[in-house]
C-alpha cells in the first residue's frame, strides 16, 4: 500500500497518544465516535449495536494505536475495524442472510415513463413531520439492503470514501465497490418509488 | 442506453473523458434517459441529506466510561 498523507490533526493526536496523552484518548473519540455511531446505526439498525460498534472500535483502535503506522488514514484504519465489528455482530445474530440484488430486475422496472417521481429534502423546519417520515423511509431501504450492498452503499455514499478506499477497507476489488454500489443505489431508489406509490407519504 | 449499467461511475465522475462525452450527448436529446440519471442523483442527495445521526447523550457518556474503564485510565 502507498504511503499515504496523514491528516495533521490526526497525525498529532497519535503522536501525542504514544507519548501517553489520555487528552489525546478523548479527542480521537470526540472526532470520530459520531460518524462510527452513523454507520454502526446504518448497518444494524439498533441503538444498542449502534454503540456496541463504537465501544469495539475504539477498545480495537486504542489496543494497537500504539503500533499504528499511518500507512492509511486514522479515519479508514477506525472505519475498517468498524465494518469488521459489524460484520461479527450479523454473524453472531445468524439470523440476516446475504442474497444478491439481480440488476436485471431492477432494469426491467425502469421501462415505462414518468416513474422516477422522487421527493425533494426540504430545509424548511415547518415541514418536521414529513422530513421524519422521509427520513423513516430512507433509512428502513437502507436497512432492507443485503448487507454486503449496505456495507459498500453506507461507506461510499455516507461516509463519503472513495472506490479505492471503500475496496481497501473491504478487501475486495474496486469493481466490485463499484458494482455493488450500482446495484445499492437502483434498489434504494426502486424502494423510495414504490413508497411514494402507494401514497404512504402525501 | 448501452451505459445504463455504468451511470454510477458516471455520476461519480468515475468515467474517461470520452465515455462521459458520449453519455452527455445522449443525455442532451434523451429525455427518458435524462430523467432516469436525475432520479439516481436524486436518490443519492437524498440519503445523504437524510444520514447524519445524532448520538444519544447516554451512549456517549457510557461509551467515554467504558473507553476509560477498557483502558484502566
Amino acid at each position: 500500500m502507498d504511503k499515504v498523507s496523514a491528516d495533521g490533526t490526526d497525525h498529532s493526536l497519535i503522536a501525542a497518544f504514544k507519548a501517553g496523552s489520555t487528552e489525546a484518548i478523548d479527542r480521537i473519540v470526540e472526532r470520530y465516535e459520531n460518524p462510527i455511531f452513523t454507520f454502526g446505526l446504518k448497518m444494524c439498525g439498533h441503538l444498542q449495536d449502534a454503540e456496541d460498534i463504537v465501544q469495539e472500535t475504539f477498545f480495537s483502535a486504542f489496543k494497537y494505536l500504539e503500533s499504528f503506522r499511518e500507512e492509511t488514514k486514522l479515519r479508514n484504519w477506525l472505519f475498517k475495524i468498524a465494518a469488521r465489528a459489524c460484520m461479527r455482530k450479523r454473524r453472531k445474530k445468524k439470523c440476516e442472510p446475504d442474497r444478491e440484488i439481480s440488476l436485471e430486475s431492477l432494469i426491467h422496472k425502469d421501462g415505462s415513463e414518468g416513474k422516477y417521481e422522487i421527493p425533494d429534502w426540504s430545509d424548511d423546519p415547518s415541514d418536521n413531520v414529513l422530513r421524519a417520515e422521509l427520513k423513516e423511509v430512507i433509512d428502513n431501504a437502507i436497512l432492507s439492503l443485503p448487507p454486503k450492498y449496505r456495507l459498500v452503499f453506507n461507506l461510499r455514499d455516507i461516509e463519503g470514501f472513495n472506490t479505492e478506499e471503500t475496496a481497501e477497507l473491504l478487501e475486495i476489488s474496486k469493481q466490485s465497490v463499484k458494482t455493488r454500489l450500482h446495484r445499492a443505489r437502483l434498489f434504494l431508489r426502486e424502494k423510495i418509488i414504490s413508497h411514494y406509490r402507494e401514497g404512504e407519504i402525501q | 442506453m448501452k451505459c445504463f449499467q455504468r451511470i454510477s461511475e458516471y455520476l461519480d465522475g468515475e468515467l474517461e473523458d470520452n465515455i462521459c462525452r458520449e453519455i452527455d450527448e445522449h443525455l442532451h436529446q434523451c429525455p427518458e434517459c435524462r430523467e432516469y440519471v436525475d432520479s439516481l442523483r436524486k436518490t443519492i442527495q437524498l440519503c445523504k441529506e437524510t444520514a447524519m445521526e445524532e448520538m444519544p447523550i447516554d451512549i456517549h457518556d457510557r461509551i467515554r466510561s467504558k473507553i476509560r474503564e477498557l483502558l484502566r485510565m
